[in-house]
Order: structure tokens, then sequence, then C-alpha cells
């Protein structure tokens, strides 16, 4: 009995005592939190991680967000996709709605901002303009988040335990503007390496961009008139030439004009779902181009941006070929990639953009005169004479056309900065969404054969709440009037 | 209708069955026994002597009114005697004599005229050789004899008109009439339902049937080849009732699903019970060859199954595999050809149906002249039948060989079987190799060691269904499949060609899989035995995916393809103390012990394109590498567990069993690595009471059930519970991220506990022939582990938490029945009944959520249930423009005097009053609603349709299942059939819907859309305008109009085996020499309109979508089986 016994408790014994070491089995192809944020190359993998979130939350909704619901691009002729966005009838469940990448990407952004400055080897530059990257990225989320729908949950700290509350109401934009986003971005360029200049991370120019871009928002003329200054004081940028105006949106490594580009690579990383919506060989897109911009383009000839813009041989006028690089085949027409191949590389600020903008802040603040030279600078490049001042007949005229929408600053951006996510901000930004889209969309009401009530509710400038994002968060309520 | 019918049938049937039960109770209960008789007569007639005899007694005469003379008696005064008392004095001085009948009955007759006692002897056997020890009776005496040790026995009996009744424990008594016959050689069947039989419980551990405490069903191997089984699921489905198993038998390679008392979690690996294999704990039993085993025991209530702790929440089952048997070595061989044909051809829009459809969807009169396409292009002018084109005949041929044998210490056995499954669609086929290598070696009287062998090779090319079949119904019959000089096509109008896909996508998986099992048993006294035992396992799959540029959409054509290889190995060590004792009446046994086991996968894959040569397929020909889906993954899981059991049985009559483990498991925080799990169980034989003695005649056997007990559940992927960055799909310029994972890590993640109370009978009548289980229970998930969704503003999308209950109450039934067992012919019934009703009591938050698969929606909500459909409800389609009109109440206004264009009407009205307040109108999708759109319930009660008008549409689960298997034996005949069904459930046709929604330009409605959907002004249907497209308004999501019945009834196998008497067969030197023929799935009843209503769900959360599955097949086959 006493060995039957002995036997027995051998065997507990070896069990129980292995026990410990058995039970725990770290992941093997993954890491846990515990083991990351150690060294440099951990900071910079971390901080590739967040332009990774920027690439997932444009991937499909750049063009939604952007222009989908401008007068840049109206309702495929065949399908139903982009219906929602050119008659303005968005609901929760329409493509857009949904904020989680970007949210994703601050999430990432915050977990850099606390761990980076923890990593015991690293050289300060490297880790401040790490830091300063992180920062800039996070502001700049927020930018689109309450651009896109007004107040939202501000989340500054990386959620780390179930035991922290994860139900956030939203704050006031205005606060997130005053508290996260200016502070942000002032202090990230404090951080930032004056020298870094990759077109694809946010370099010092980068953010100096964005502040203005903020402010313009603002109508704080002043301080982006400033950062503008800032941002040409670097002397790094100056306007592609006529010539090779695409080189901007093909090959921004070789183009001065580029600011921040977002670099895509589909051999690690898959296509650019956003070919999809506009330009894809696998797939018809989900817009078409506005008639109104389509006969612009197609009559005005010498603007050489028309024909590099958009693919003027296909009948639904659906193919966007702004992006991408001309190959053609026999017969002259362009081949456009599949969408897993699809390598979309927006310039997401570009000086064309910054010119335009100090010139509506030079208008803005009275001095047309230079207001004029920025225009020009954008409008000649692309072939067109220059605009006399007597063009205009007032601040207001340079800046929203005479005829509305006919010339001027708005104008200019609406044909330079096409399917580029501007023009819905620019309507934004000079409120003037409801008087410009109104009588279109009543037109386009009328073509669908449904009656014409035109943009409906003002409220109706923000986005709905996707109808997931809001039954995970019990503290939120949808925007109204949705 | 006719399924209703035959529904009606079948509980009417078992009602007279309940019927008859009762009655006989009632015949029975009137006085049986030995009475004491008190006579005093004097001088009277035989016959008024027996008539006071009868009314002084519960006896009864029978006699032939000649055979009594008129003859008085004498004085008779009796008392207190014996009915052989009584009648010895009453006859004495006649020439009658008698005999007492069982039922109190005393037979009368002449002695002169009884013929002499015929003296009949024969030999009786089993499948497997002679019997002794079997009882012989003479029906209605008690005469009997007991055969001897070869089988032999001789009885004399009275007459011609005698039947002899063989008996004996564990097989089907079987009455034959001797007639004029001598000799009587008799083959007893094995009894379905055999009470001495032994049910494996798991861990050395075994109890008489006879003395379970727990909802246990045990299927054996002669069930088991009463089908022609290609897998666990074929053996096991409809055998048991709890058990519902879903066979996927349409695709070569392809399995099913078990489900054991119905869904009761919602993690994603679904509701699958634990297999334990010959002592070993195993995720999957697709290895195993049915022919191999021995037998299969259902552990379906948690306190038979808390021994398996944290696996065991959906319950357990424990399958044995054969052993050798000591003696001279048994050669099996056996070889079957099956021809399977497509069990239900759907219809398919030809060219003309096409063209009208095409002009429907363009908005054009059906019968426009003209096509969209040119009509001179050679490649859209075709009329091709596409479904025939990518189908076949197909083929199964299985061969199995196996020897087997021994001496006394030594027993081996193995087996080899091959299966070459040529499928249903063109080039989709499976050849599976199983071997198996058992042996038993007895070292010494104390010593046994054991070993377990088995390795398998499974070679598959997965055809892809949505390519292919599915294909067949989007791609317009017009478009050419090959062009004229014979070469295939490949895209045209953006459908692919779904016979180049077939022909020439490779999708092969090989697989090569083994398992080593050893084990050590020491016995180190009478009473108590040590085991021991290692068990380590191998999988290696390597699948090879390639797209000749044929197949490519892309412009230019390109080709792609992926290699994918795996390394997976899991080992596990259980070491026991077994220990039984028996003092007088009471007899206890008790098993302890532990166990550690762990699980290892790792697996890459490269993925690439451009390949340099189309006929190889490795990755170094690949061109380009594709990034993205190129890498390794690996990961291991590891649990350690101690457990024990003790059971106590006082003279089979009070049974106990309490059960307890503990198990440790790697996938949890650390503070919650360990669970309890516990479970007890009772029985009571009440009719060995004393006071149950008056049944017994009629009800030989009756047990009480109860069991309660708490099982576990950790099915969640690894590393749930960490905050995980992850590698490999993140890169930016050059750099390769770093990102965390979207789900959240828990670090409180713990058990998912079931807790299971139960009670059931066990009832046995008429001499084991009528046999009849009952079982009731009661399920509650707690801590219900599934993934919920966390504000996305945190970054991360979900995580997995231990919240919410559902319950889970079932009915089971099952009725075993021998109405016939007679020489020539044995009939056996075995019928089940299940009944399971699911509700979900709570949920994270209250918070409901929803699910999605396929076309489906389901809502997930408290008080609900699982599969509930979510989703519009179509009440038709508006019959004009004018037909948009409802009141401030938004009731629907009905118009009057409609112009010819339909756009307005002369007036309202509202049940039949005019109606003359404010007409409002619907939308949907931001457009007013016309003529031919979707009419749907307005839930909400505004203008608008939206998601906010969904509703609960159906439930996916079925109110019941049922089936029966009849077993008929008639000389060297034998006839098995089961009939199954699925009863109340609901399905949605995702395929249906894809072919109907409009949503895609280049694929084609069917034929009922076209011919039935709204076309003009004041059509009356429920399908919509096709011309229009308005795909928000009327295909807004998951709609009624998709949503099936599943409810089915299915003559699902059924085989005819005739085996060679065995002194023919022995002619040859065989000892068995049989043929058969097979049929599966021979006849459907189902208003199911797509290929099956039979399929099982991936998901725990989503049963019942249609993702247009592989169509089934109706099986034919014929086979030989030889032993020698």
């Amino acid at each position: 009995m006493k060995k039957i016994l002995s036997v027995t408790f051998l065997t507990l014994l070896i069990t129980v005592s292995g026990c410990k070491k058995l039970l725990d089995q770290p992941p093997k192809s993954q890491l846990g939190s515990d083991k990351f944020w150690k060294n440099a190359d951990d900071a910079k993998a971390g901080v590739a991680g967040i332009y990774d979130g920027i690439q997932d939350m444009f991937n499909s909704q750049f063009i939604y967000w952007g222009d989908g619901r401008s007068d840049n691009l109206t309702f495929h002729p065949t399908y139903n996709d982009a219906l929602p966005l050119a008659i303005n009838v968005l609901t929760p469940s329409t493509n857009g709605a949904d904020w989680t990448l970007i949210y994703t990407t601050i999430s990432r952004a915050n977990f850099a901002i606390k761990y980076i400055p923890t990593i015991p080897v690293i050289d300060a530059a490297t880790s401040n303009d790490l830091q300063a990257q992180a920062l800039s990225i996070r502001a700049y989320c927020y930018f689109w988040l309450i651009r896109l729908w007004g107040n939202v949950p501000l989340w500054t700290q990386p959620y780390e335990d179930l035991s922290t509350d994860p139900y956030k109401g939203v704050t006031p934009a205005a606060d997130i503007m005053k508290n996260e986003i200016l502070p942000d971005l002032l202090k990230a360029y404090d951080l930032s390496d004056k020298t870094a200049a990759v077109v694809w991370n946010v370099n010092s120019g980068g953010i100096a961009a964005m502040l203005m871009d903020v402010y313009m928002y603002n109508h704080d003329y002043a301080n982006a008139l400033s950062w503008c200054d800032k941002l040409l004081a670097l002397k790094r940028y100056s306007l592609e030439p006529t010539a090779t105006w695409k080189n901007i949106f093909t090959s921004p490594t070789n183009s001065k004009e580029d600011i921040w580009s977002l670099n895509w690579d589909f051999t690690v990383d898959g296509g650019n779902k956003t070919s999809q919506e506009i330009g894809a060989g696998d797939t018809n897109s989900d817009f078409a181009v506005d008639p109104a911009l389509w006969t612009y383009f197609t009559t005005t000839t010498a603007d050489i941006r028309g024909a590099q813009s958009i693919d003027f041989k296909v009948n639904n006028h659906d193919k966007i070929w702004k992006y991408y690089a001309p190959n053609l085949d026999k017969n002259g027409n362009q081949i456009y990639p599949n969408s897993p191949q699809a390598n979309l590389l927006f310039p997401l600020y570009r000086l064309a953009d910054i010119y335009l903008l100090r010139a509506e802040a030079l208008n803005r603040t009275g001095d047309l005169a230079n207001a004029l030279v920025y225009l020009n600078m954008v409008h000649t490049r692309a072939g067109l004479p220059a605009y006399q001042a007597s063009d205009f007949a007032s601040a207001d005229d340079m800046l929203y056309g005479n005829p509305v929408n006919g010339n001027g600053i708005l104008r200019e951006r609406q044909l330079e900065l096409f399917c580029e996510a501007k023009r819905w901000f620019d309507l934004q930004r000079n409120g003037i969404i409801v008087s410009t889209m109104d009588p279109l969309i009543k037109i386009r009401q009328t073509l669908k054969g449904f009656p014409p009530t035109g943009f409906g509710d003002v409220r109706k400038i923000y986005w709905p709440i996707n109808q997931n994002v809001l039954n995970a968060n019990t503290k939120l309520t949808q925007n109204p009037p949705y | 209708m006719r399924l209703q019918c035959l529904i009606k049938i079948f509980l009417m049937t078992k009602c007279t069955l309940i019927l008859i039960v009762i009655s006989s109770f009632q015949v029975f209960s009137k006085g049986y026994g030995q009475d004491k008789i008190n006579i005093n007569l004097h001088n009277v007639s035989i016959k008024k002597a027996l008539a006071e005899v009868e009314k002084a007694s519960s006896y009864r005469f029978v006699y032939n009114d000649d055979a009594l003379s008129s003859k008085l008696i004498g004085k008779v005064d009796l008392s207190n005697a014996s009915i052989v008392e009584v009648m010895e004095m009453l006859l004495s001085q006649t020439n009658l004599t008698y005999k007492l009948n069982g039922n109190n009955l005393v037979i009368i007759t002449d002695k002169r005229l009884q013929s002499a006692p015929i003296s009949i002897s024969g030999v009786v056997s089993d499948s497997k050789g002679p019997l002794p020890g079997v009882s012989v009776k003479i029906k209605g005496t008690q005469i009997g004899v007991l055969t001897d040790g070869n089988g032999k026995f001789l009885i004399n009996v009275a007459d011609n008109n005698a039947i002899l009744v063989f008996s004996s424990v564990g097989y089907v008594a079987t009455e034959i009439p001797v007639g004029d016959r001598k000799t009587i050689n008799v083959t007893l069947k094995e009894s379905a339902t055999d009470l001495s039989e032994v049910v494996v419980t798991g861990y050395g551990q075994s109890v008489a049937k006879r003395d379970l405490t727990g909802a246990i069903s045990t299927i054996t191997a002669k069930q088991i080849e009463e089908r022609h089984p290609i897998n666990l699921i074929d053996a096991l489905q409809s055998q048991a009732s709890g058990v519902l198993v879903i066979n996927d038998s349409g695709e070569p390679g392809a399995t099913g699903s078990i489900q054991i008392r119905g869904g009761s979690t919602f993690s994603s690996a679904g509701n699958a019970p634990l297999f334990v294999i010959d002592g070993i704990l195993s995720q999957s039993a697709d290895n195993v060859n049915p022919n191999d085993i021995q037998s299969i025991e259902v552990l379906k209530d948690a306190a038979s199954a808390a021994i398996y702790g944290s696996q065991a929440a959906n319950g357990v089952i424990l399958i044995t595999t054969k052993r050798g048997r000591a003696g001279k070595p048994l050669i099996n061989a056996q070889y079957a050809r099956i021809f399977g044909v497509m069990a239900h051809k759907l219809e398919q829009p030809n060219s003309r149906d096409l063209r009208i459809e095409r002009n429907l969807y363009n908005g054009a009169s059906p019968d426009k002249p003209t096509t969209t396409n040119d009509s001179l292009n050679v490649v859209f002018n075709s009329d091709n039948d596409n479904q025939d084109v990518i189908t076949q005949t197909a083929k199964r041929d299985i061969l199995d060989f196996g020897v087997s044998g021994g001496e006394k210490s030594v027993q081996y056995y193995s087996s080899i079987r091959y299966i070459n499954d040529q499928g249903l669609i063109v080039n989709s086929y499976a050849k599976t190799l199983q071997a198996r290598f058992n042996l038993d070696y007895q070292v010494s009287p104390r010593f046994k060691y054991s070993n377990r062998l088995s390795f398998g090779y499974n070679t598959n090319n997965n055809i892809n269904e949505g390519n292919t079949i599915n294909q067949a119904f989007q791609r317009p019959s017009n478009l050419a499949l090959y062009y004229p000089d014979g070469t295939l096509t490949g895209y045209i109008s953006g459908r692919r060609n779904q016979l180049s896909v077939a022909l020439l996508e490779i999708n092969q998986t090989n697989t090569y899989n083994g398992d080593l099992f050893n084990q050590i048993d020491y016995t180190i006294t009478k009473d108590l035995r040590l085991t021991n035992n290692f068990d380590f396992g191998l999988s290696t799959p390597h699948n090879v995916f390639f797209d000749p540029k044929l197949l490519s959409s892309a412009n230019p054509l390109v080709n792609s393809g992926r290699e994918s290889f795996a390394v997976n190995t899991n080992w596990a060590y259980q070491g026991f103390l077994n220990w039984a004792k028996t003092f007088g009446n009471h007899s206890i046994t008790a098993v302890a012990g532990v166990s550690a086991e762990k699980t290892q996968n790792n697996s890459f894959k490269i993925a690439g394109s451009n390949s340099a040569n189309e006929t190889i397929y490795t990755s170094n020909v690949y061109g380009t590498i594709d990034q993205t889906n190129t890498g390794t993954d690996a990961g291991s899981t590891s649990r350690e567990s101690l457990y024990a059991r003790a059971t106590y049985n006082y003279k089979s009559r009070y049974m106990f069993n309490v059960v307890y483990r503990k198990d440790g498991s790697s996938r949890f925080g650390k503070d919650n690595k360990y669970g309890d799990f516990y479970g007890s169980s009772a029985a009571w034989r009440f009719t060995d009471e004393p006071f149950m003695g008056w049944a017994k005649k009629v009800m030989n056997d009756a047990k009480l059930r109860v069991n309660y007990g708490e099982v576990g559940n950790d099915r969640i992927p690894s590393n749930s519970n960490l905050l995980i960055y992850t590698f490999g799909s993140s890169f930016y310029n050059a750099v390769n991220g770093v990102v965390l994972s979207n789900q959240f890590g828990n670090s409180q993640l713990k058990w998912e506990s079931n807790i299971q109370k139960g009670i059931g009978l066990d009832l046995q009548f008429f001499n084991s022939r009528l046999n009849v289980t009952a079982d009731y229970y009661k399920k509650t998930t707690k801590n219900l582990l599934y993934q919920r969704n966390i504000p996305v503003e945190t970054g991360f999308t979900n995580v997995y938490v231990n919240v919410g209950d559902v319950t889970n109450k079932g009915f089971e039934l099952s009725i075993n029945a021998t109405p016939l067992a007679l020489k020539n012919f044995n009939w056996n019934i075995g019928a089940n009944l299940t009944i399971e009703r699911n509700r979900i009591k709570s949920l994270y938050n209250h918070q409901p959520f929803l699910a999605t698969s396929g076309g489906a929606t389901y809502l997930v909500q408290e008080g609900g249930k699982i599969g509930d459909f979510y989703g519009y409800k179509g009440l038709g389609v508006y019959q004009y423009d004018a037909s948009n009109a409802y009141d401030g109440n938004w009731n629907r206004l009905t118009p009057v005097g409609v112009s010819a264009d339909g756009k307005t009407a002369q007036k309202y009205t509202l049940n039949g009053q005019t109606y003359s307040g404010t007409v409002h109108h619907m939308y949907a999708g931001g457009a007013l609603l016309l003529g031919g759109d979707m009419i749907f319930d307005n839930v909400k009660k505004d203008s608008v349709i939206d998601a906010n008008d969904r509703q609960v549409l159906g439930n996916a689960q079925p109110s019941f299942y049922a089936s029966i298997i009849n077993t008929i034996n008639y000389k060297q005949f034998t006839l098995s059939f089961t009939l199954n069904t699925t009863w109340g459930g609901q399905i949605y046709d995702s395929p249906r819907q894809t072919l109907d929604n409009l949503a895609t330009s280049g694929i084609v409605a069917d034929n009922n859309t076209t011919y039935n959907s709204w076309k003009k002004q004041g059509d009356i249907t429920d399908i919509p305008y096709m011309g229009r497209k308005n795909s928000t308004a009327n295909f807004p999501g998951t709609q009624s109009r998709f949503l099936e019945n599943s409810s089915f009834i299915r003559l699902s196998y059924a085989k005819l085996t005739y085996n060679l008497p065995a002194n023919l067969a022995s002619r040859y030197k065989l000892k068995n020499i049989g043929a058969y023929v097979y049929g599966a799935n021979l006849l459907t009843w189902t208003n199911y309109t797509w290929y099956d209503p039979e399929f099982s769900s991936s998901s725990a959360l989503t049963p019942g979508n249609d993702n247009g599955r592989y169509p089934r097949r109706r099986e034919v086959g014929f086979g030989i089986n030889v032993n020698f």
C-alpha cells in the first residue's frame, strides 16, 4: 500500500509541479503588450502602425468623406452605392458613417504617445520626432472627426484595462479643437525634427500645413498666415511644373510640391480600396463625375488638369485616373489595375492647396492683391491665362466666383484638388454647403424620379453615426436629425 | 400536407403503443399468485366442481365439453389446498389430465387422446457461434431446458402445435412453432438494448447498462454496421435522442455537425461535443473509421460528462475501438461501390427566360425582340444547362480489409480502409486512407500493455461552391462555355465560367495524420488498478491553390496561387487509479487521477502570382510574392486536470454516482486558470421493490434516474486574455509596422459554466421486447463566453467576456421494440423523439446584438432564441403608384378609381369607409415608393422604411427532430432503414436572394421572379418590379421573402444484406460471405426550394443560413463482405 501511495504521490507531484510552466503558453506569432515599446525599433514599428491606421481609415472612405457628398461627384448611372450621398439621404448604415478606423488610429497614437517617452534606449531626436508624428496624427484624426460628426468622444489616453469605463459621451467639438488639436499640433511642431523631410511622414512641413488648415477652419486667418509663413520658410517646396503635374499624384518622392503624401504598396499591404470607388480594373466605380464639372473639363481643353484627372473615354464618367500613371492598351484606353493591385498615393497636403488657402486667408483679411498672386500661381500652372484684378468685383467674388462657382479661389480649389478630399471641407469652412448643394440635389432627385426635396435639414451637414458604433457605446446618441 | 399526415400517423402510433402498455397493466394487475382454495363438494358433476373452484379462486379452466364425462365425483372436502392438490383430487377417478398454464389457466384434456411426446433437438447460436445457457421453454408452460456448452438442446413437446421460446440475456427472445420438425436450429439476434451490456463511462470505468444513473445513449458496432457509414456522422445520425446530427453528405470529404441537447453557447467553436477516442480527449473524430468502432457512448447529462470537466459543456462522445479476440485470425474484406445523383436539381433560366429577364431588368417590355448583347457574337449566343455541365454521377469506392485475433495474452486488431470519392461536381474528389492497429498484451497477470496506433492520409480537391454550382445560376445561360475552337472561355460580361473553375482551379489539400497511444495497466491488488497512458498526435495539412490565367478577371490576365503547410501536434498524459470492491450487496467503485495535455500549431503560407508555368503549383514558380498573404502562424494551448469519481450500488436497486474535476487552462487569465466541475446522479430501480411485484410480468425493469452537474466550456481563441501586438499586415513606407489587435484582452476571463438538471425513466416491458427511455432536462449556461462589442472609440472593437445566460430545456424519448421475433423473421424498431427549447436569458448590459451570415441577419437579445432571423417583413407589392397611401396612423389606404397610369386615385377608403384626411406616403432609400415596390411592415410607424422597421421573422431551430430505424431479418436477409425528420425550423435562402436582389447587373433572377414579378400598374404579386432596381427600397437586407421552412422527412439510409448460410459459406472455407445493396437519402419530403434543408452551420449564432451548399446526393450502391 505504501508503494501505491508513493507512486500516486509521485505522479501527482510531477504533474502539479510541471503545471505552472505548462499553463503558461504565451503567444508565439504575436506579442504580449508587456513586451513591446522596449527600443527604438519598437518605436519606429509602432509609429508605422499609426500610418497604417491612416491607410485603413482612408482605404474605402476617403472619397465618401471628402468629395462624395460635394458637387464634385454624383451617383453612378447604374449603381446605387453613392445615391444616398448624392441626394443627401444618409443613414446610419451608409458607407462613411463608421468612425471606427479613425479611432483605431487615435488609439495607436495614444499608445505611442504614452510609451515612446518610456523607452530606455533611444536617441532623443528620434524619440521626439516620432512623438511629434504620433501627436500630429492624433490631432489630424480629431480634425477629421469634428468636421465630419461635430461633437465626438475624446480619448487621449490608451485604453489598457477593462476595469476602466470604456463608455464615453461626446466632447464639444470646440473643446476638442481648443484642448486637443491645437495643443497637440503646436507641441508636435516643437518636437519635430526640422531636418526630416520624408514626404510619406508628417514632418515639420506637414505639421505647419495642418496648423494652417486648422486655423483656416477656425477662421483665424492671422495664425493661418503665420503658419503658412513658417511652412514656406522651410524652403523645401515648390509647385510642380505644368508639364509634369501628374507627378504630384503618381510620384510624390519626385515632386517638390507634395508636403505629406500617403504611402501605399499593394505588394505588402494589399491594394487601396478607394480604387473601387473611383476607378479599378475589376469593378465599376461607386461614383460618377458631376455633369457640370464634366462639361467644364471636357470643354475647357486648355486646363491641363481635366484630361489628367478624369478618363474622358469612359461613358459612365466613373473613372478618375488622377492617381494612375498612364498605362494604355493598343486602342489608347487606360488599363486600370485591379483593386488588390491599386496604389493610390493621396497627397494629404501639397503646396497648391497651401497657396490657395493662403489666397483665401489673404482674401478674407483684405489683401486682395496678394490673394490674386497666389490664386494665379495655381491657375496659370494649369495652363490657363492669369486672372486680372478686374475679373472680381469684390473680395466675395474672388472667393466664391462671379458668377458663383464660375471662377475664383474656391473654384480653383475644386478644379485643382478634385478628389483629394478637400471640396466638402471648403464648402463647410465657408458655410456654403446648403446653398451649393440644395439646387444640385433637387436636380438629381428629379432625374431619379424622386420628389425634389433638396438638401433638407441643415444639421445634415454632419454625418450620422454608424449603427454598430452607436450600439457599442450606450453613452452615444445619434446625431440629429438622423 | 403530406408531411403533416405522416406526422399525425406517427403520433397516433405512439399513442396506441402507450395505450397497449396501460391496458396490459390492467389485465395483469387483476390477481395472480398462489391462491389457497377451500371447497366442500358432494356428488356434483366435474363441470359443476370446476365452476365452484373458479368461484373460489383466481384459476380459470379450459376444457373440451366432450372430454368431461357427466360423471359425478364423490365427496371432496379441502381447505387451504393448492390448485395441484385440488386437481389431483378431482381428476383422480377420471381419464383426464391437466396442465397449469402461466396465466392461472388450467387446461384439462383427456389422457387417452394425448399423443406421445415429440422430442425436438437442435443448436442455438448467434452470429459468432453456438450459444450455451440459452433457455428453451415450451410456450405457455414452465417446462424448459438450457442449452449445453455446444449450444445443443433436447426437449420433449406435447404436440406439433407447441411453440418453443428461446431466450437469453442480451438476445432477442425468439418464438418458433415446432410444426412437423424434429430438429430446430436457431440463430438468436443480439438485442439492441441489452441491459447486461457494459457502458463505458470513461477513465477505465464502465457500468452495466441496467445500473446507469446518467443519461447515456449507446450505439453498438452492430447498429453502425447496418448503415454504410463513411464517417462518424453517418454512423451516429438518428441513433440517439437528444443528439442532433447534421449530415453534409454531398461534398466529398465533408462531414457535418453533432449537437447534444441544443445550442448552449455563443463561442465561435460552436456547440460541438468533446470526443474521447479510446480515452484520449479530442476535438474531432473525423479520422476514425466507423468500422473500427466497437461502441459509441453519448454522455448527454452533466453528471456523466463532468468527469471531462471544462470541455464537456456540449456533451461528450466516447468512442471505443475494436479489440482482437483470442482465437483464430479473423480476416475481413469488404468492397462497396456507391453511385450518387443530384437529389434535387433546381430550375434554371434558359436563354429564352434570360432574354425576358434581361428585358425586365432593363425596364423594357418582356418580349422586346433584342438582347443587350451582340447577336452575332458567338460567346453571347449559347443556351447552356449550366448546372448540368458541371455535375456528374458521383462515385464512391470503399475498400476495407482487416485482420484480428490473438491468443490468451496477446490480442490484436488491425484494419485498413480506402475510400475514393468522386463528387457530384466535376473534378471534386476526396481520397482517404485510414489504418489502425490495436494491440493488447497481458505481460503478466498484473501487468497489461496496450497500444492504439492510427494513421490517416487524405487528399481532396475542395471545389469552391460559390464559383461553380452557385455561379451556374448566376451566369446567364447564353454565355458560351467554350469558344468555337473547343477551348474554355473565362470571364464573359463579368461572370466567371463555372466549368472552367471546376476543371482548372486547383485547391488540393493533402493531410497526413497519425496518433500513437500507449497504456500500461498495473493491477496492484485485486481491487486496485493503476493506469498510465500517453498519447501523441500529429497532423500535417498541406494545401495548394492555383488559378490559371483563364480564371483571372484582371486585365491583362494574371495567374495566382498560394501554398500553405502546417504541423499540428498534441500530447496528453493521463494517470489514474481504479478501485472496486463488493461487500455483500454493496458495491463501490472509485477512480481518481491526473492529466496534462498540450497542443501546438505551426503553419506557414506563401501566396503569389505571375507563375512562370501553369502546370507546376509550388511557390518557387511565382514571379511575384504576395506579402500580405505570406507568413507564418504559431500558437499553443495547454490544460492540466485532477479528477475523481465514486459510485455506490446496492443490489442494482439504489445507485449513486459523484464526480469531481479540477481543470486548469492556459486560455484564461492567471487568476482564473482553474475551474471546478462536479456532478452527481442517482438511480432507483423501483421494479425491484416488493410493492412492485405485481408489475413484474409485464414491466420487467423500471428505473428512475435523477442527475445534477456542472460542466464547463473553454473554447475561445487562445490569448483572448491578453492585449496583443500583431505583425505582418501593417507596412508603411517599407517599415514593418506593429499594431494592436482590435480584440481587447480580458485578463479576467474564466470558464463558461453549464449547469444541468435532469430526470429520466428507463422502462422495459415484455421480456425486453419493448424498451422506453424518457429524459427531461434543463441546462443553464452561465458566464457565457462571447465576443462582445466594446465602444470603438477605445481603439478596439470587441472583447471576450463572461456575461450572459442561456437556458435549454428538452424532452427526449427513445423507444426500442421488437414486435416480431420468430425463427426466420425478426423485426426491430428504434424510434427517437427530441424536443428542445432554447432561450437567451441575459446579455452584457442587456444589450442585444446582431450576427450575420451570408444574406441572413440574426438578432441576439434577452428573451429571444439563438437563431432568430431579423429583418424586414414583406407584406406584398404596391399594386399602383397610387397604392402608396396611408392615414395619419400609418394604416394603408385602399385607392378607388385609379387612373390608367396608376398615379392617381379618385378617392381612398379605409376599412371600407371613404377616407377624407391627409394622405401620407411611404419612402425608402430617400425615394417615394411606387407601384411595384415592396410593402414592408412599418414597425416604427413613420414615413420611412429603414433599419428601425426590422423585426424577428422566424427562427432556425427545429421544434423537434425524430427518427425511426427499422431492422428486419428474414432468414438470411437483413433490411435496415432509417427515416428521420427535422421539423419546424426556418432557413434563409441566401443563394436565391443573390439571384433575386438585382444587386449585380450580370446576375440573372430565377424564373419565379422573372415571370411573377410586378410588371405594370395593377399587377397583384409579392415580387417587386425588376426594372426600377430600387435596391435600397426593395432589398434593404434580410427579408421574409427569402425565409423558407426547413422541415423535412427523409428516408436517409437503407441497407439490404444477404448472408450466405453458415454451412454453405463454410463449404468455401469462409466464415461468412454477404452481399448488400445500400441507399442513402433515397426520398425527401420538403418544401425547401434550394438544394437541401439539411446542412451544418459554422457559427453557433448563425444557424440556418444556406450559403449555397454543395448539392446533396441520392445514393445507391452495392457491396460484398467476406470473413474467413
